[in-house]
């Protein structure tokens, strides 16, 4: 193969060049920060491995990225010196396309010492080995809590990342969008199968926006989390207080306007119900809350409006003209 | 020394269609620039800023088909301000002013309103191909005037755009004499469309091969149109729920095994599963299937759909299909080329499939050279696996639902994984990367990813040393995506 022959055209090359040279590109090979004598101490660092014993083809299988067992390793390990040459004439001499300052860069990079590196907030819980540290095994250094947070992976929702993960907002919410029109399978299905999940599995989440008349910032919220319209009408309650205006007609008590609207099945953030609560479905069309059994309104509302009552009147009028009769069939 | 008439240069150039060669052409010397700018007639701009309307125009005098890309490819994921810009309308009134002969216009990720689609329809006689992928700013009313007024309208092909939608009135637009249609996709338009109105276009259309719908067509309709088009190729099916027994599933079935022809299946936007044995008549001949936006489409049934379709070469999934539904894909399915599993319920971080089911696709499908893969978890063992089993891989996009999740046996980041892929993969064009990684990985592919183009990176890297090695090594790269990476970037 063309690389073994640069392997051994290189080797040669290599021989004649000074000695001194060649044990300083043996001592900066490796990942980043890793010393040779460190990285002899301890055989069990596959990672590190890997880069060295890639390029090694003249002796072992080809490309053998994925190494098999450890004594292989110990074995390659010992007999590295004699190869040194040839193994490290490989990735970094090869190819005549590399810049030579990428390697001039990168062997000095190996030789610095141990530069800090900056962790992001994010994986803060998943800490993985300071690099002086690769001296232990990997699984060792990482904290406790990854072992607890491990099955919490597979079960948790996510703490939500803007723009994560990067699919289109067509598809966020498909799988409930049409959970009210599935027919369910037939129940002569075995347990094992994976992939006839029960689709109300996936669903512990879904966050709707909700806009209030008269406030320029919207809130979200999790449509999942309530079993009722009750329920619902109590959050939105909560959610829109701070922005309630000054005056109110009334002076009741929050709690009390909350069960009486609660019991109406109407949203309203003060107790003269001089609010409406709308919802936006996966049509497009704006309808009332509280006319169909919830579950069948969580699968289809898209996002939620706080309407003012007078704004409801003219709501009215304009749904009117749009109803599917008159919008639909034109001839 | 330019030997030959300039009549027989641009006959020449003529056979050169792809955009690279051509603008190599108009770079070995003056004469040839000039003819093969005066000849051109399809040009492509990946970047709307960067060029202006009129320095295209005096360019390419006989321009008749243009693509145009406005937002970044980060503005799906909402990662991009509304305001960004975009917009087409500087690009269409300065082709209207200077009378080109436009005829085809192809948007992506660009703001296009209902005065600009108007503009269209009244300035270029010839007009015949409207494209728009992941645009908005219009409303049907726009749509309406593209088929008023577009007398020799071939294609309209309407993607994942967000429309505004003031119900049917549009369809019915199109005058009794609009004869040329070709391709009509109006599946991402969320409202009801005039269903008289639909069957009457496609009763006229003797052309149409290519028709999407949305989930406003129900199941009758779809049952009529076939009778009426069963020559088309590309298929997509709107609303698909009904009663197995009825009769209008029976006329469905005839009117499927009258469409020999069709090649492309999508749709199924509310589907009942057990109905889709319908369809098993045209799955034999199928080469793509995109059943992306049919969560209800799963378990045996879906299998079923797939161990028919044994030619199939690109398909578009959820992730419900689960591993196991990924393991008879890569059993029957042995021309695929192209395979994308999107997430049905992607804030939970349920998603139904793992490393599992992608090591069965690499190992089963010998032609599968692009994937785009949301999953639940990955190890480095299975990215490896998959490397050895599938060195011809072009594009790798590999996407864990959490973004940072290491290695789920060992705990370990996922360089050795992603540097296996790099390594083995020569070829590979595009990467898209997640998981916990370090700069270890982006070391490997400073080193091996000699094709790379376009890269796309989140929460990765430790250092800024990660991306010196990226952008020393490859040199071939010309996008690069980045979000939320420790990279100091002081060196950038």
């Amino acid at each position: 193969m063309e690389e073994n022959t640069r392997c051994f055209n290189m080797a040669s090359a290599h021989k004649t060049q000074k000695a001194s040279e060649d044990k300083k590109l043996e001592l900066r090979l490796g990942p980043p920060g890793e010393t040779f004598l460190g990285y002899k101490a301890n055989p069990s660092n596959h990672g590190a491995k890997r880069v060295l014993q890639h390029p090694v083809g003249a002796k072992t299988s080809e490309g053998n990225w994925f190494t098999d067992s450890e004594e292989k390793q110990c074995k390659k390990f010992s007999c590295y010196e004699e190869e040194a040459e040839k193994v490290l004439s490989f990735p970094w001499l090869s190819s005549s396309l590399r810049s030579s300052t990428f390697h001039r860069e990168a062997q000095k990079e190996l030789q610095k010492p141990e530069p800090s590196f900056l962790q992001s907030s994010e994986v803060e819980e998943l800490q993985y080995p300071d690099k002086m540290a690769c001296s232990t095994p990997a699984s060792a250094s990482f904290p406790a809590t990854t072992d607890g947070t491990d099955s919490c992976h597979k079960r948790c929702a996510l703490a939500p990342v803007v723009g994560w993960p990067p699919i289109r907002s067509f598809r966020k919410n498909i799988a409930s969008s049409s959970i009210s029109k599935m027919v369910p399978e037939l129940p002569n299905k075995t347990p094992k199968e994976g992939s006839s999940l029960n689709p109300d599995s996936f669903r512990n989440d879904l966050f709707v926006k909700i806009n209030m008349e008269g406030v320029p910032i919207g809130r979200k919220i999790n449509l999942k989390a309530y079993d009722s319209y009750d329920k619902l009408s109590v959050a939105i309650d909560e959610l829109f207080r701070g922005f309630l205006p000054a005056q109110r007609e009334t002076g009741d008590p929050m709690s009390e306007s909350k069960m009486d609207e609660a019991k109406e099945n109407e949203s309203s953030v003060s107790g003269s119900r001089e609010y409406t609560l709308v919802y936006e479905d996966n049509e497009g069309d704006r309808v009332l809350v509280g006319d169909v059994p919830w579950h069948m309104f969580v699968s289809t509302a898209r996002r939620l409006r706080v309407l003012k009552s007078t704004e409801k009147v003219s709501v009215g009028v304009n749904k009117q003209e749009k109803t599917p009769l008159s919008g639909a069939i034109e001839l | 020394m330019n030997y030959f008439p300039d009549e027989v240069l641009e006959h020449i150039f003529d056979f050169v269609t792809s955009q690279r060669d051509r603008n190599s052409v108009s770079q070995v010397c003056k004469p040839w620039y000039k003819i093969e700018s005066s000849s051109r007639q399809k040009v492509f701009v990946g970047n709307c800023y960067a060029i202006s309307p009129e320095r295209v125009i005096e360019r390419f005098p006989g321009l008749k088909s243009i693509t145009l890309k406005g937002k970044p490819h980060f503005a799906d994921f909402n990662l991009v301000p509304p305001d960004w810009g975009g917009f087409v309308y500087p690009w269409i009134e300065a082709f209207a002013r200077n009378n080109m002969g436009l005829e085809e216009l192809k948007l992506k990720r660009m703001i296009i309103s209902d005065e600009c689609l108007e503009l269209i329809s009244r300035s270029f006689a010839n007009f015949k191909s409207l494209v728009l992928v992941s645009c908005e700013g219009f409303s049907t009313d726009g749509l309406a005037a593209i088929a008023s007024n577009c007398s020799f309208l071939r294609e309209l092909d309407l993607q994942e755009n967000d429309v505004e939608d003031h119900r049917g009135h549009w369809l019915s637009c199109f005058p009794d004499t609009c004869t040329s249609l070709v391709s009509l996709n109006f599946a991402c338009l969320k409202g009801d469309v005039n269903l008289a109105a639909l069957e009457r276009l496609v009763a006229r259309s003797p052309n149409l091969r290519s028709l999407r719908l949305n989930h406003a067509v129900p199941l009758d309709i779809l049952q009529k149109i076939l009778m009426r088009a069963p020559h088309l190729v590309d298929l997509g099916v709107g609303s698909y729920v009904h009663d197995p027994d009825s009769e209008t599933y029976n006329k469905l079935v005839t009117a499927l095994q009258k469409c020999k022809s069709v090649r492309s299946l999508s749709g199924f936007l509310e589907a009942a599963p057990q109905c889709l044995s319908a369809f098993h008549l045209i799955c034999p001949n199928l080469t793509s299937l995109n059943l992306s936006y049919a969560p209800g489409i799963h378990g045996t049934e879906l299998r079923k759909l797939i161990r028919h379709c044994r030619k199939l070469q690109r398909l578009w999934i959820l992730d419900c299909i689960g591993d196991e539904g990924l393991e008879v894909v890569a059993s029957s399915c042995k021309d695929l080329q192209e395979i994308r599993v999107f997430p049905s319920d992607p804030f939970v971080g349920n998603a139904a499939v793992t490393e599992v089911g992608l090591v069965a696709l690499s190992s089963g499908c010998p032609k599968l050279h692009s994937i785009l893969y949301f999953c639940q978890q990955m190890t480095n063992a299975a990215l490896i696996t998959v490397a050895k089993n599938r060195p011809n891989f072009t594009r790798f996009r590999l996407c864990i639902l959490d973004p940072t999740k290491p290695d789920a046996v060992t705990n370990q980041p996922l360089d050795e994984g992603f540097g296996a892929i790099v390594h083995s993969c020569k070829g590979l064009r595009r990467l898209s990367m997640s998981g916990r990684l370090t700069d270890r990985v982006f070391l490997y592919i400073g080193m091996y990813a000699e094709q790379l183009e376009m890269i796309s990176i989140a929460f990765a890297g430790d250092t800024d040393e990660g991306m010196q090695y990226l952008l020393n090594g490859c040199k071939k790269l010309r996008k690069l995506e980045i979000r939320d990476c420790p990279l100091a970037m002081q060196r950038f």
